[in-house]
Parts: C-alpha cells; structure tokens; sequence
C-alpha cells in the first residue's frame, strides 16, 4: 500500500473519466510526435541530397523543377542544354567541381542517369557488391531498384524511353548490371547509374548528333563569390538557367510550412484538450471525494500526502497517454516506411525517440501536471473536521 | 493518580463557531483501559468536542493532552502525524476509499496512520470481526453492521491509544447496536486503546463507569 497505489487505483474505479482524458492525450502526443518525426525526417531528407551541391545548371524553366529533378529525382527535367556551354562553365575559376547528369531512360519507372563515378562519391555511396561501371551499357544500381527488380550483378535489362514505365523499349542495347549499391538514404538508392555515352548511343538513331546534350548539372563552388555572380552569369549569358539550391530549398520549405504549423497548431490543441480534460475531471471527482479525502485526512494523511495523490494521478494518465501516443506515432511511421520511403528516401527508426519528442513528453508532463496543481491545491484547504460533520446530517 | 496511564485530558476547554456560538466544555479525565462515554443531546457539540479531542479542527482555547502530548499545542502538520499514530476514528456513517477493496482500506489506514503496512494484522483483525471473507470485496458491498466492523478493524489496525467513536451504534437496530459496542470495547481492550464514545443514544449507558454529561 503506498501513495502511487492508492492513485492507480482511484483511476481504474473510475475508468470513463480516464479513458476519456486518456484519448485526448494520446491524440495530442501522436498527432505532435509524428509532426517533429516526418517534419524532421524531411527536413534531414532534404539536407542530405543537398550536400556538397550549391547549384544546379539546367535547361530553363521553372528554377524549383530543375532542383527537384536533378537533386531530388522527384520530377521532370526542364529539358536539355548543350554539353558544350556546361563545360564553357565547369571552367569557370569560381568553380570548385561539377558533375553532369543526362536523363533519358528508364527501367521499370526507375531513372538511368548518365553520370560520372563523381555523382556516388558526393552521397559517399559504397557498393554493395560488383564493381563500378567503366564503359557504356553498364549500369551500378540503386539499393531499392536492386531489391524491387531482383536485379543481381551480370543481370541484364533493356532501357525504356523516357522516364515512364512501360514507355516503348530500346531492345537494341541492353544494359549489364555491374555494381549494386549498398542503401545510403539519398537519391541513389532508386537511381540506375552509367556512363553518359549509354544515354547518348541509346538515341543515337533518334536524331542528329552534331551537338551533344546533357540534362543537368550541378555546381560546387569555390567561395561565397560564385554564389554572388554565377547565377547571374549563367541567366543573362547562356542559354541555361541556374538555379541556387539554398534559396530553392527555402521556398519548397515555405510551402510545406503552412501545412506544418497548421497541424502543428491542431497537435497543440489536442495536447491542451488532454490536459483540460484533466482538469475538468479531477474537479469534478474532487466534488464527491471531498469526504474521502477528508476522511483520509483523518487517518493521519499529511496535507502534502493528499495534494501528491492527486498530482500522481494526473502523472499516471499523462505518463500512459504519453507511452500510447508514443506507439501511435511510431506504428504509424512504420506504416509510412514503406510509402515514404520510397517517394523521398525518408526512413525514421521505431524505437528511436528523438529529441523533439522528448520535448512533446516533457510539454505534455507539464500541461497535465499544470491541470492538475489547481484541484490539488485545493485539497489543502480541506477542512477536515466541517468536511466529516456536515456528512453525518 | 499515575500520571502515565492518563490516556486523555482537556481542561477550560472551549469552542466559538463562526456564528459566534460558544461552547464550553467540561473538563475530562481519561485513564488507559477506563472507556469513556460522553453523552448529551444533538446539538450540544459532541461532534465538534470529538474533533478537538482528535485533533480534527484546532483548539482555539484550552488545552488537550493525550498522554503526555499537548496535542492543543501542535501545528497542523504535527496533528496530522500524532494522530496518525496514536487516535483511532469510528464514525456514525462508516465511510471508506471507494476505489479500495475492504482490505485495501484496511492498510491504507496503516499506510496513512502507523506508516507501515501490516497485512497479517489487518486480516486478523478482519477475522476477529467476522468480515475477513469480504477482504476482497468492494466495502459498498457491505451491509451497515458490516461497515461498522470495517471501521472498527480500521480504528484498531495502526494499534492506537486512543479511539474515539462518534455515534458508533446509533444507526443500528438494538441488536446490532449492542454488538458494535461489544465489539468496540472488545477491540480496543485487546489492542490496548482506550475507547472514548461521544452519542445521544441511551441504551450505550448501561455499559459504561466513566461518564460525562454535556
């Protein structure tokens, strides 16, 4: 018999009032902790691409399309530009390294990039097994194209034109696989990569080959400077565009931010509730164990002994509502894994309890226990002996 | 007279309500194992005297010994624990923690008052009541002869000195009124507690030497 039983029990007597406030509590941590979990996982998702690349050169039209195809792998190219003028300003002296990627095919709705060796180092990818590619027609495949197509080293496939899946086939020239990657969390992992000369020798028959094309390219730069005037340069001068991944990144972030704080605002309504929810129910109860506390009191109870059994009530919901919450939002990531790991290379661990959660427990914690402190409180003015004699009549 | 085995003693005790009623009390004398009774009509104050003796409200004037411990001169806090320790309540409506089990309410008096937990006691003093084979029953599940035993078997289970019982038989039918006060009497001689009854119910009279009139 101590304090913490004789509160577990005052709860389970009376379980409606608990279960009620145990919903809205669970709500509220599930509902904030999968906001900070999938908020942050996009968050670190988006970084990761990011690394190393300051900007992106490609055909010109929408500056946010070009960095979310040729970072991100999320959408279209904007088309072409020539593989000359690239190189005109991958010497650039404000230029610190540059890796070109052509676009084209496809196998099984999985882009084949023409790339160098430079593009699986940027994402410090390492091979699974095989080697890397060294000539045309062989291919290194990503982590999860490997394992949703079965695909093992000295398999080969054919491309298909454009990046939709059952486009029409290149039969001519099929591709060898020659490395898998092991998975790294970035882009790589849905990619098929191989030597630009694939991309250009699989069109070769479609058109004239004066000049050739790559789709995209992105740009390191040496210092602040290039990130000043190159740009520019490119805009005005050329006939590509380029477009700056922080300022892009940003804009992308302000879309998804008014979503965020939307939910985000929903979450914390939801908390507040759970903690009004205690506070309405231990009012309420307080009106009928007024005499029981009384009569506790009389048994030799300390004032601070009653006002400790009922903050350790409002602990007990909060710290259940809490852990349930916690499950909630974890099972549900786990559900998301599979979707969202796949569309944008999010991954976040079950188990894991990461430090924006602790926040929502310890926010949680406080609310719960802030509602309760008022009822508590009140049980220190009980006076005991009007409490005992007002009952007898 | 030896003054250890005085269990209770009041002297100039008296209390102003806040209606400015004032009530004075006569002086009592209580020596261990000299049960007393207390007896007056409703509205004479042997409730409000019961809870000043307990330590229930506090002593606006006079003072209250219990043993040698001027409890009239304790702090709230200091009260909460002495009587803890050393004063058994009986009440006229039995009442209990609802969210306990009969023996639950039973420790959590010990938990409270003694601040150690007995089991084997509390379920002997269940069984020397007869209601050990409700132990697990929730105590609304009680009949009220049985409440009262309950109350009893908690007055006794953190082995008090003292314990006083407001209107302990006065809800019960003859019978049952002489059976709570054999009971009673019973207990608390086994227990070592001096029993101290305040009621206006006059078949309690018989049974006891010491008395007070209000």
């Amino acid at each position: 018999m101590n304090l913490v039983k004789i509160s577990l029990k005052n709860i389970t007597s009376k379980p409606y009032p608990a279960i009620l406030t145990l919903i809205m509590l669970t709500m509220g941590v599930a509902l904030a902790s999968l906001l900070v979990l999938v908020g942050g996982a996009l968050d670190e998702g988006f970084k990761k691409n990011i690394r190393g690349v300051d900007m992106v050169v490609g055909a010109k039209g929408s500056p946010l399309q070009l960095i979310l195809s040729a970072v991100y792998q999320i959408d279209n190219p904007t088309g072409n530009i020539p593989l000359a003028e690239a190189e005109g300003l991958a010497k650039n002296r404000l230029v610190e390294s540059t890796i070109q990627l052509s676009y084209g095919d496809s196998y099984k709705g999985r882009r084949i990039i023409g790339t160098s060796h430079d593009y699986i180092e940027l994402y410090d990818a390492e091979l699974l097994s095989g080697q890397l590619y060294q000539a045309p027609f062989e291919a290194v495949v990503g982590s999860i194209v490997a394992a949703q197509n079965n695909l093992k080293v000295g398999d080969k496939f054919y491309s298909a034109h454009g990046a939709d899946e059952g486009a029409e086939t290149h039969e001519d020239h099929p591709f060898t696989v020659k490395g898998i990657l092991k998975p790294s969390g970035s882009v790589l992992d849905k990619l098929i990569l191989t030597e630009p000369e694939s991309i250009w020798e699989v069109h070769a028959h479609e058109g004239d080959t004066a000049e050739k094309e790559i789709t995209a390219m992105l740009v390191k730069f040496k210092n602040k400077m290039g990130m000043i005037s190159l740009p520019r340069m490119v805009n005005d001068k050329t006939s590509m565009q380029a477009a700056l991944l922080s300022i892009e990144v940003n804009r992308l972030f302000e879309l998804f931010a008014i979503g965020i704080s939307t939910l985000r605002i929903v979450a914390l309504s939801v908390l507040f509730l759970g903690a009004v929810s205690i506070f309405v129910s231990m009012v309420n109860s307080l009106k009928d164990r007024v005499f029981e506390l009384a009569l506790i009191r009389s048994m030799g109870a300390t004032r601070v002994q009653v006002f400790l059994m009922i903050m350790i009530e409002a602990l007990l919901l909060s710290l259940v509502g809490i852990v349930f919450g916690l499950l909630v939002s974890h099972a549900g990531i786990l559900a998301l894994n599979d979707y969202a790991g796949d569309q944008f290379g999010i991954t976040i661990s079950f188990l894991k309890i990461s430090s924006s959660e602790w926040l929502i427990i310890g926010i949680t914690l406080f609310l719960s226990l802030l509602a309760a402190l008022l009822p508590a409180l009140r049980t220190v003015k009980i006076d005991v002996s009007k409490v005992l004699s007002s009952h007898v009549k | 007279m030896d003054e250890k085995s005085i269990v209770l003693r009041t002297s100039r005790l008296s209390h102003r309500y806040a209606s400015d009623e004032k009530l004075t009390f006569p002086d009592i004398l209580c020596q261990k194992g000299q049960h007393l009774l207390i007896s007056g009509k409703s509205g004479v104050g042997k409730t409000t005297l019961l809870h000043l003796l307990g330590g229930l409200s506090s002593v606006q004037s006079g003072e209250v010994w219990i043993q040698d411990h001027e409890m009239s001169a304790m702090t709230k806090s200091q009260r909460d624990a002495f009587r803890g320790k050393h004063i058994g309540f009986v009440f006229q409506q039995a009442s209990f923690i609802q969210s306990l089990n009969v023996l639950e309410n039973v420790l959590a008096a010990q938990y409270f008052g003694a601040k150690k937990v007995n089991p084997t006691f509390a379920m002997s003093l269940l069984s020397e009541l007869g209601i050990d084979k409700y132990a697990k029953k929730k105590t609304n599940e009680l009949s009220g002869g049985e409440r009262q035993r309950l109350a009893i078997a908690r007055a006794m289970s953190t082995s008090p000195d003292l314990v006083l019982a407001d209107e302990p038989t006065s809800s019960l039918d003859d019978v049952n009124a002489m059976k709570v006060l054999d009971l009673l009497i019973n207990e608390a001689e086994k227990n070592g507690a001096t029993l101290v009854i305040v009621t206006h119910d006059n078949r309690l009279k018989s049974k006891f030497e010491n008395q007070v009139e209000l």
